[in-house]
């Protein structure tokens, strides 16, 4: 089974992969080999492949996902592998938007911009904090 | 003929010149390196996302969005891609001319034909012409071309669904190598996969089999076709958009390098031709004064 993941800026993976775990807009999903075709909506989360027996990480936000006989394409709107996250950075991030999110109106326009932002910073300090442990992508 | 001392003085100045054109066509070089490495970067998701889309439309039918209706000509725009600054040859030309060909031969059954332009450049053009300006932004720079892409599809999208236009267009430098460049026009709205096209070629040819299998209804979709293209067919949108600014951005630094070559060639020309002109001229000077000389000589043995 085939992984192609890119994203409008650059091309993150094109790979043999044994399984890959995505998160969807309906919840979390696996793709094993002989998946059935397949084509859902991402939402924002942690993307899990293994490949050559070790699991790897990466922060995904937005997005499509196909599976195509033996080809898993995911489009996502922003992704980066979990070794690239500065996590110190990432958890300053997530602070800054949890402050401006506590000055704003609940109802303000801007309001579910801001909670879609800490949703994503909170996702990539979270997928950040994986690297540490698993010695991530080799890229 | 000049004096000595205004040759020396032009050559000092063409030399200067040279400096600059040179200096400019470094820079110009580098950054079309990085340019170039962005669009190649970019090009498996825009492969892929145009797969997906025809893919899918081709399952919908399409009738399966608002943005495929294909509906009668009359108001036309188009998204004019050119740059902020010139001294890139005929970069802006190319897109200024191509616009008012298009506008005036395949869009000629429009009532009306407006523009929303990217570039002060081509700004500057269609403002002295009075065209139909719906918008103007300054030229993207790599860093910023997906967001205002971005911006750019959600304004011709507003356009497109609330009527005021019938059929969106760009036209942009699409970038082939380094020296060369080619103006190409493309159509934005209503949404036309390149693959639907060849899709449906290759059905016609292989009869009516050939297509069921990628286009067929073993799919699953998740939550279901509707949403998932209500999602992927304005995102293909502002791909098509970032690609074609992606592909102007790379063709105007190729553009602006193989002009400032030319300029630093033609100003080392221009060196030799002066220098030859102010050695002739130095020549004649002391030939002359020689002259002078041997005459105030002659004139007092006499």
């Amino acid at each position: 089974m085939r992984l192609l993941l890119v994203t409008p800026e650059r091309q993150l993976l094109d790979t043999d992969i044994e399984e890959v775990y995505a998160p969807g807009v309906l919840g979390q999903f696996g793709v094993l080999p002989e998946h059935v075709n397949f084509l859902t909506a991402l939402g924002t989360g942690e993307l899990r492949y293994r490949t050559k027996g070790a699991d790897h990480y990466v922060a995904v936000s937005g997005g499509i996902l196909e599976v195509l006989d033996d080809l898993v394409t995911v489009l996502a709107d922003t992704a980066e592998f979990a070794a690239e996250i500065d996590v110190a950075r990432a958890r300053q991030a997530e602070e800054r938007l949890k402050h401006a999110l506590a000055r704003t109106a609940a109802d303000a326009p801007e309001s579910a911009d801001l909670q879609a932002a800490l949703v994503r910073a909170s996702n990539r300090q979270a997928v950040g904090a994986r690297a540490g442990r698993t010695g991530a992508a080799a890229h | 003929m000049p004096s000595l001392k205004a040759i020396r003085n032009r050559i000092t100045s063409v030399k200067n010149t040279r400096k600059i054109t040179r200096a400019m066509k470094l820079v110009s070089t580098a950054k079309l390196r990085r340019a170039q490495d962005a669009l190649t970067q970019a090009r498996p998701y825009t492969s892929a996302i145009s797969r997906v889309v025809s893919e899918l439309s081709a399952a919908a039918g399409t009738g399966g969005h608002k943005l495929f209706e294909e509906r009668p000509l009359q108001k036309a725009m188009i998204v004019v891609m050119s740059s902020d600054r010139g001294q890139a040859g005929a970069f802006n030309a190319n897109v200024t001319k191509a616009v008012e060909r298009y506008a005036a031969n395949e869009l000629s059954a429009a009532t009306e034909v407006s523009l929303r332009i990217i570039g002060r450049k081509g700004n500057q053009y269609f403002s002295r012409r009075r065209a139909t300006i719906t918008s103007f932004d300054p030229a993207p720079t790599g860093a910023n071309a997906l967001e205002s892409a971005r911006e750019m599809a959600n304004r011709v999208v507003d356009d497109f669904s609330s009527g005021k236009v019938d059929r969106v267009f760009v036209v942009y430098n699409e970038f082939k190598n380094a020296a060369s460049q080619a103006v190409r026009v493309k159509q934005v709205l209503p949404v036309v996969t390149e693959e639907t096209t060849e899709l449906t070629t290759s059905k016609d040819a292989h009869g009516a089999g050939a297509g069921t299998d990628s286009g067929g209804g073993d799919f699953i979709y998740e939550p279901d076709k509707q949403i998932l293209l209500d999602r992927l067919v304005p995102l293909y949108v502002q791909i098509l958009l970032y690609r074609a600014a992606l592909e102007s951005i790379t063709s105007f630094f190729a553009a602006q390098m193989t002009a400032m070559e030319n300029a630093t060639k033609n100003a080392g020309e221009m060196i030799s031709a002066l220098t030859l002109q102010f050695n002739r001229a130095r020549q004649a000077a002391i030939t002359k004064e020689l002259a002078e000389i041997v005459g105030g000589a002659e004139a007092l043995k006499g």
